[in-house]
Formats: C-alpha cells, structure tokens, sequence
C-alpha cells in the first residue's frame, strides 16, 4: 500500500469514451450509460423475478479484465423537463387560467429544486476494460490505437444492444453519454456547486481532472469525519459485510430513502470460476480437516454444505462469481444537514442486513471516495472491502431505481410523483387522443384531478363537460368566460330551443334533429305506421315553420337579406348582385339562401315549441288529410309548453348557446358545460331530453367541427350518465369512434364495479379503448380484485390504493395531497406510477366539491345570471366581478 | 412474496485464537516463535526469570496491543492510511515551519497522460 493505493488515474474524454492512463503501459476504456430502470415499487413479484434474471445476464457480459460500474445518485435535475412545460405555457394560445395553473407549478417546482426537495433518481452503468500496452518492448510506442478502439467500440455497442433489448421489455432502455454527458456526471461528482454553470463544449485535449475538478479535496478535522469538497460536506460509508441473504427489494430502501446529494456506488468485477472452485475446495479441506469424529463441530459440518452447494452451483454454471463493493456517499452544505443525512444511510445499510463502515482516517475516505468516481473508481487500488458474492445476489445489491415519471419527457401535464419528484403525462400520442377512465370513491379527489388535467390542458379548443353536481363550475368559466352551466331542469330559467340553429345555417342535421326530439316528446306510438306518420307530419309541419319564419324574416330584413344572397352567391362563385338576388327566386337555389339566413336570425326570431303546437292545433282544426294525428300531436305538446309541467325548458327563444362548429386552431377554448345532477334527482323523464341534447348538438357539434382540432369530452359521474336513455351507446360509440374526430374522452366513476356491472359491453369499450387510467382511493379491495379482471392490478398497487390519505382529513396541512396510480397503457404491459396531487390555493378553491364551497359557487353562479352588475340582494358588485358579469350579459343580450 | 436468496460468500468461518483473528492468528505463532528466542538469548546472557519473561513477552504484547487497536473492527489497509495520513501532517508541519517549500497535497494527482491521438 502506498500514495498510488488511492490515486485515481487521469484520461481523456474521447468520441462518447473515457480512455484512461498512459495507454503506453496499458490503459482503460471506460463508457457510461444513462439506465432508465422500470419502477417495480408497484409491480408483482414475477417482475421483480424477471428483472433480477436480466441483470444476471447483463453482468454475465463483463468479461475477464472488465469490469461494471453502476451508480446510482439522486440530483434535483428537473431543470429540462420544467423549462420544457414552461415553454410550451409561453408559446401556447391558452386561457389566462391555464397559464396561471401552469406557471404556478413551473414555480413551485423551480423553488423545490432550489431548496433541494425536488428529487430525481438516476441510474448510470460505466463498463470498463483494460487494453493492452500500446508498446513495443524496446519502450517504442505503437500507433494502433485506432483499430483497437475499433474493436473495443464495436463490442460495447453489442453490448449496449444487448441489454437495451433485456430492458425493453420493462419499457426502461440505456443511452450511451457522449462526451458532454460524461463530463457532466464528472464534474457533478466533483463540482456539484459547477455543474449549473457548465455551458458550452470544453477543450476535449484537456485531461477529465483538469476539466472537472473545479476544487481541491480537503478532510474534516477530527472529531468529524469525511471531505470538503466544491462547498459540500461529503460522508461517506461503505458496505462492511454484504448481507447474509438478499432479494429483489434489498437496496429498495436506498431508493425511498429521498434524500439529495445521495450516491451509491456499486464496484464489481467477475472472478475466474477456477479460481474460485479452488478457493471453495481449500476451504472444505480446511472444515474437514476439523472435523472430529469423537468431538464434531456443528459449525464445520454445516459449513461443509455451504461449500459443497457453492461448489455444485458453481461447477454447473449455475452461478458466476464476482467481487463487489459497495460505496454510499452523501453531500450536503451543512455539517448538521449532512449529519442527518448519515443517520439516514446507516440506518437504511443495516436494513438492507449488511454491516456499515464510516471510515475515520482522511486518507481512507479519500480512497473510498476515489473507488467511487463514475467510469473509472472501480480501477483505483483500493482493496478494502470487495466482497466475494455470487451474481444472484449482486444483481439484488444493485441499486436499479429510477424516478416514477411516467411520460415526463414529453408531458402535456405534470405533478408530484410519490418519491417527490416529478411525473407527468399526455392528452395525445402524436394525432391520437389518449382517451382516460378516473376511478376513486367519493372524497377520493377525482374531480379535482380531472379539473387539474383539464387546467393544465393547452391544446383544446372545445371541451364538453357533462357535470354532475355543478363541480366544474368555476374551473369551466375560468376557462372560458362565456361558459355557462346548462342545467337540465325545469326550474333552473333555462330554455333550449330546439329550433334554435345556435348560431349556424339551417341544416338537413338540424331539422332531423329537432324532429326526432319532438317525436320522443310526443311519445312512441304502438302502431308502427302511425309512429311513422307521426313523425313524417312533425318533419313536415317543421320545415313550414321554417319556412314561414325565413319569409318572415326576409320581409322585415331586405337589406340582410341581400346580404345572404350575395353570401350564398359568393359560395358559387357568382359576383353579380342580380344574379345572387336571383338565387333566392329560383326553386332549384331557394334553398341555399333560406339555410343561410337563419345563421343571422336572433334567438327570438326562430320559431318555438308553441308555434309548432299552434301549428298542430290549426291544422287539427281545419279539414285535411290528417287531421286527427295533428290533434293528437298537439295534444302530446302541450305538456312541454311554456305553461306546462316542464315551465320554459324547451318552449322559448334559447338563452344557451352550444357555438357553432366553425372554429379554427388558433381560437381560444370554448367550454360546453351541462348538469345532469338535477334532472336525474328531481325529473327523471327529462333524461329523454338530456340524452338527446347530447347526442344531437354535442356530439353533431363535435362530428361537425374540423377533425384536426382537438376537443375533449369529461364525463362525470358514469355511473350516472349510463342511465340516461342511450347513455351507454353515447359512451361506447365515443370511446370508439372519438379518435377520429380528435376528441378524448376523459370518464369518471366513483365505483369500479358500477359500471361493470350497468353494462359489461360499455365496460369493455371503455377499458378497451382507454390508454390511461387514473385511479384513486378505494378501500374496497374486493372491488379492485374485480377490477383487475380487466386491468391486472398487482397487489402492491391494490396495497398503495387502499391506503391513499384522503383529501378531506388533511385539509389544512401544508402537505395536504391526495394520491393516485396513473396506469400508461401505452405499451404491451401497463405500465403503474404512483403520483400525488397537491393542489395551489387558487386550483383548491376553484375545484373544492364540499359543501361550503358548492353554496359559494352557486351564490356567484346568481350573481353572473343577474347580468346586471348587481348581487342577488341588488348591491353593486366590486368592479372586477360586475365588468365580468356585464361582459356576460352583454353576450347574451347580443344573441337575444 | 419474494422469496431470499441465500448469500453464502457473506459469512465465512475464521480461526480465532484470543485477540487475534482470520489470517492475523499466525502473529500467535511469531509471538511465541519471538518469545522463545528471545527468553533463550536472555537466559544465556544470564539475565534472571522475572525481567526474561517480561522482555521476551514485549513482541507478543506490542503485536496484541496493534491488532487490539487497528486491526480488529477496522478496514484492512487502516494503519497503512493512517501512517500515510501521518506522512501527510508531518509534511504539513514542515511546510508550515518552513522545512519544506511546497504545500503537500492530500488529493495527489497523477501526472498527465498522453492524449490517445499521440497512439492513432
């Protein structure tokens, strides 16, 4: 042992490699890459069983004079991935809401990273080889080089292949580091308090020492242990003894330890198998030797077993083994902080059974933290503690833990993950919708976690909300100001005309559409031909109508008129006013005209359900054909009339709006909000009504808009909305058909089993057609034995969603969250990442569903519907409230 | 359940004679080796018993008292840093009451390799 024992060779960075030492008298190659390991904390235990056979065969790949490195570390480096969202919030056209939310946790994260509470796990594996001297004997230097680093190139990426494929599987994969990447892990080891300030590329002709090391190493002085390093206290402890049984969870501890400056550092080396039988073969000999026929010794034949397994296993190939040895460093800026933190890795290496060491002597830390520096460490000449282990129990000493981050990388939202970190998520692979399905029980957080992804969302431009219990109120006018709710009910001041074109010409849609509503009105009759008649005359009786308003109109509004004329003659491509006036004349082209003026007509200007019952009543009583079905239709009317049981819900000019389908990418987001809540407690035969709105105008809305616009439909509560009349075939026709049309679909049920158990084909449809699935507490395990059916849920994530704090009991604390498994599936195997919902203030009083804040809302709910400026007791509003709430009113007056 | 994989090269059997364990049990043999020689030579010198036994039982006891003290519970190469530590202060020392000119180092870097361009 001497100086050289703990000094570390110097190199150079070279085409992605670190090639170390005088290559004269042989040197090293080294090459790290970035190990993105799947998160098994939610997995079954075969998972654990087949990634532990994997890393079996990737170490099998480190030859004789090879050896591997893995490092595992945790940094704060969320930096790309926060200034990735933050760009696109900058660059997006989106709500003000929106970009508020977004920003909000842009900053968040920012000063978690800050103050080092944001933590991300990284994984890298270094292989290393030895080359020979590139000298001849007579000390003349051979210039061979180049095709060695062929070789040596060409065999670690077959390596590099190999394992990527063996990782594949689990969806996590490794990268080779290029020059920049290894310089950067350096000086992160080196120069933490640097490596924000890198920019740029350095003098590769400079040696990795002289680029990285931004600082010299000093000890601490007794009674404290460790270095100083870049303005950081380091400790550091190594793995005494290795423990005297592993499994797949062993090192899982280090992984939820979720401290910063955390590093471990796995060192090893494959022994020769000969080597190793000779070694096993001495030591029986010496146990035999012991054994005392008169006097046995229990320990000696015990251990006599020990080594004939050994012996067998190794003699059978059915083991290979290595010598490790396990460093575990910790930096902090504070002595106090980095005390704690050491309190912390003692604990964890003696729950992992193995023995710890902090080594004392300067010089001895020194030598360790030289044993641990990425890529090269494991060639320092420091022997102490290397650890003989066979490769079944190194592959579970090795720390494969990367943060759950689901689709971080190209997110479209974000929040907390359970290791605090980051996760996040898409709304679209490329130009497909990924449609979701949100489960939880009540109080779970599910429509907070919906309205989070909804506020988050930049790339919509129409989202149709099918409430129930009014819990998107305030997220829905925030994002779209003119977006007010459409509450189904009698008594809520609504009237949804159905002849009401919301802005649009007429189309062949839309008389077909309020034809059929007034024949579900009138009722189905039991005589087939006479339902037919019933609803040809109702079609009939409404293109009158019609018609008979559009003449109105043309009289009272000759100058529109020409207007529209000229329009539709500008369609054809004529320019001459006579000849568009002439449109109008002509039988063939009246038409074109007619359809397009009443995308000019106000609400008040298109005819009513009275009139088509006035219309009905008139004919009844004139003589004609069909006389006696006009009676019977008026008759069937008049229960839907203003006057009648349903007040003016359906009989009365519109005073809601859907929007027309002429929208364009760069429009901002409009917002369809309906209440379904009332109707289906207080009315339920107006579930006819509700059913039909949303298959006509919302879905005709959607299939009507352009296809490359992305729209999303939130349907709340199921469960609920499965029991309106053709509910299911609503839901299974958009879980099916939506993709085409740009549209996800986001379903939320508080029951796994309701709605398996309302419909088995909807069920299937649903979970068929879902590429995430967010679910949130439930402490029913049976149903999420029944679940899984559909899903295969492993039981540690039945264990993890069972035990979801809820968000009520935590209101108040400073970490209040709720939390949830998001399941990607994306890929061949769902893929689980356990994630937290923390919430702004501002997204807290916006989406809260308790009792106190629904009565706020609807408070301000009146207030908007007021329209005056004024609250319901006739007080001035405060001026922000009243220009908002007039700015409201005056839309709605434009359109009345 | 995951079930355990038992690690066999965790644990193995040393011979322990008093403080002396593993491969240093054979310092028992240099001990009474040295012991025997030196009460010998003293005898022949003519030195009484009680300062014999005393004397040649000084190897035994210095060797007990370094495994006592750095060998048992300690890393393997932990006299070897501290003496190079020792090494280390006493060239602080000297730099510090101008024995020496250059400050010792205590991360001692190598010298610079050549750049592998100057083998292609």
């Amino acid at each position: 042992m001497s100086e050289q024992s703990i000094q570390l060779p110097d190199g150079y960075f070279y085409q992605g490699y670190e090639i170390y030492g005088h290559l004269g008298q042989g040197g090293i190659i080294s090459r790290g890459y970035v190990a993105s390991f799947p998160d098994l904390s939610a997995s079954d235990p075969q998972a654990y069983l087949d990634l532990q056979t994997d890393l079996r065969m990737m170490l099998a790949r480190v030859g004789a004079e090879e050896r591997i490195q893995i490092q595992y570390f945790t940094s704060n480096e969320f930096g790309e991935d926060v200034d990735r969202f933050e760009g696109k919030t900058l660059a997006a056209n989106c709500p003000d809401i929106t970009r508020s939310v977004r920003t909000e946790l842009v900053e968040r994260y920012r000063d978690r990273m800050q103050s080092g509470k944001l933590i991300k796990s990284n994984v890298r594996i270094f292989f290393s080889t030895r080359i020979e001297k590139l000298q001849t004997e007579s000390g003349k230097r051979i210039r061979g080089f180049k095709e060695v680093f062929k070789v040596i190139e060409r065999s670690f990426d077959q390596r590099a292949v190999y394992v990527n494929l063996l990782l594949k599987a689990y969806g996590g994969g490794i990268t080779p580091m290029d020059n920049m990447a290894h310089y950067r892990d350096k000086v992160g080891y080196w120069s933490p308090a640097a490596l924000p300030l890198l920019a740029g590329e350095p003098d590769w002709f400079r040696t990795i020492q002289e680029l990285s090391q931004f600082s010299e190493i000093s000890h601490r002085q007794s009674p404290d242990h460790g270095l100083c390093i870049d303005g950081y206290y380091y400790g550091l402890m190594v793995f005494k003894s290795m423990p005297g049984r592993t499994r797949q969870t062993t090192m899982d501890p280090f992984l939820h330890l979720a401290i910063p400056g955390l590093r471990v550092v796995v060192n090893a080396v494959a022994l020769d198998v000969e080597s190793e039988m000779r070694h096993e073969e001495a030591r029986f000999s010496k146990l035999m030797s012991n054994i005392d026929v008169n006097n046995p010794s229990l320990v000696s034949e015990v251990g006599l077993d020990k080594h004939r397994d050994r012996m067998r296993r190794l003699m059978s190939a059915q083991t290979i083994p290595y010598s490790c040895q396990i460093i575990v460093l910790a930096r902090d800026r504070t002595a106090d902080g980095l005390d704690k933190k050491m309190e912390g890795v003692r604990a964890v290496i003696a729950k992992t059974g193995a023995e710890w060491h902090r080594p004392m002597v300067p010089t001895s830390v020194l030598g360790f933290y030289n044993c641990g520096v990425p890529g090269i460490g494991l060639w320092v000449k420091y022997s102490d503690f290397w650890h003989r282990i066979d490769d079944k129990n190194l592959a579970n000493m090795l720390p494969t833990g990367s943060s759950p981050k689901a689709d971080l990388e190209r997110a479209d939202w974000i929040c907390d993950n359970d290791c605090n970190g980051l996760m996040g998520g898409r709304f679209f692979s490329g130009q497909e919708p990924l449609h979701w399905l949100i489960l939880g029980t009540t109080g779970s957080g599910k429509s907070v976690l919906t309205q989070l992804l909804l506020l988050q969302a930049l790339m919509f431009r129409l989202a149709v909300v099918i409430d129930n219990g009014l819990s998107y109120v305030e997220t829905c006018r925030r994002l779209d100001p003119r977006s007010r709710p459409l509450i189904i009910t009698s008594k809520g001041g609504y009237c949804f005309n159905i002849f009401d074109t919301s802005g649009g010409p007429l189309s062949s849609h839309q008389k077909n559409a309020a034809t059929s509503l007034c024949h579900l009105l009138v009722g189905r009759s039991q005589d087939e031909d006479r339902d037919k008649l019933r609803h040809a005359i109702l079609s009939e009786a409404i293109s009158e109508l019609y018609a008979s308003r559009y003449r109105r109109w043309r009289n009272a509004n000759p100058e529109m008129h020409f207007e529209v004329c000229q329009e539709a003659a500008a369609a054809l491509g004529i320019t001459d006013p006579d000849a568009a006036l002439a449109l109008d004349r002509n039988p063939e082209t009246e038409h074109l005209t007619r359809n397009l003026a009443f995308k000019y007509f106000t609400a008040k200007e298109f005819p009513t359900l009275s009139t088509l019952q006035d219309f009905c009543t008139a004919n009844a009583n004139q003589k004609g054909p069909h006389q006696e079905v006009y009676a019977g239709l008026a008759t069937l009317l008049r229960p839907w009339l203003r006057g009648g049981n349903y007040g003016e819900f359906l009989d009365g000019p519109s005073n809601f709006t859907f929007g027309t389908s002429d929208i364009k990418a760069d429009d901002p987001l409009r917002i369809v909000h309906l209440e379904l809540g009332k109707v289906a407690q207080d009315e339920p035969e107006l579930l006819d009504v509700a059913g039909f709105i949303i298959i006509s105008r919302v879905l005709g809305l959607i299939t009507s808009m352009p296809r490359d616009i992305a729209k999303q439909i939130v349907i709340e509560e199921l469960s609920s909305f499965l029991d309106v009349p053709d509910g299911a075939k609503v839901v299974k026709s958009c879980y099916q058909t939506a993709r085409k049309y740009s549209t996800q679909i986001v379903s939320v049920a508080q029951q796994y089993s309701g709605i398996l158990d309302s419909d088995s084909s909807v069920a299937n449809a649903i979970i068929g057609n879902s590429s995430g699935l967010f679910l949130l507490r439930n402490q029913n395990r049976d149903e999420l034995n029944r679940f899984s059916q559909f899903i295969k849920l492993p039981e540690p994530v039945k264990d993890r969603i069972q035990r979801f704090p809820k968000p009520e009991d935590q209101r108040g604390q400073d970490d209040a969250h709720s939390g949830f498994c998001y399941v990607s599936l994306t890929e061949a195997e769902p893929k689980f990442t356990i994630g937290r919902l923390v919430l702004s203030d501002e997204v807290e009083q916006m989406t809260s569903s308790s009792g106190v804040d629904f009565e706020r809302r609807q408070h301000v709910e009146k207030i908007h519907s007021n329209g005056d400026g004024r609250n319901g007791n006739g007080e001035l509003l405060d001026a922000e409230t009243a220009k908002y709430t007039n700015g409201e009113s005056a839309i709605l007056s434009a359109r009345q | 359940m995951l079930e355990f994989n038992e690690n066999d090269c965790a644990r193995e059997g040393k011979p322990r004679f008093w403080v002396f364990q593993g491969r240093y049990a054979a310092l028992v043999v240099v001990g009474a080796f040295l012991f025997l020689m030196l009460f010998k030579i003293l005898s022949s010198a003519g030195v009484d018993f009680w300062p014999t036994v005393a004397v040649s039982l000084i190897p035994m006891g210095l060797m007990a008292l370094w495994v006592t003290t750095c060998v048992n519970g300690k890393a393997p190469s932990y006299t070897l840093d501290w003496l190079l530590f020792g090494r280390f202060k006493l060239r602080c020392w000297m730099f510090r009451n101008g024995i020496i000119q250059r400050a010792p180092q205590f991360n001692i870097r190598v010298a610079r390799p050549p750049h592998p361009s100057e083998y292609v």
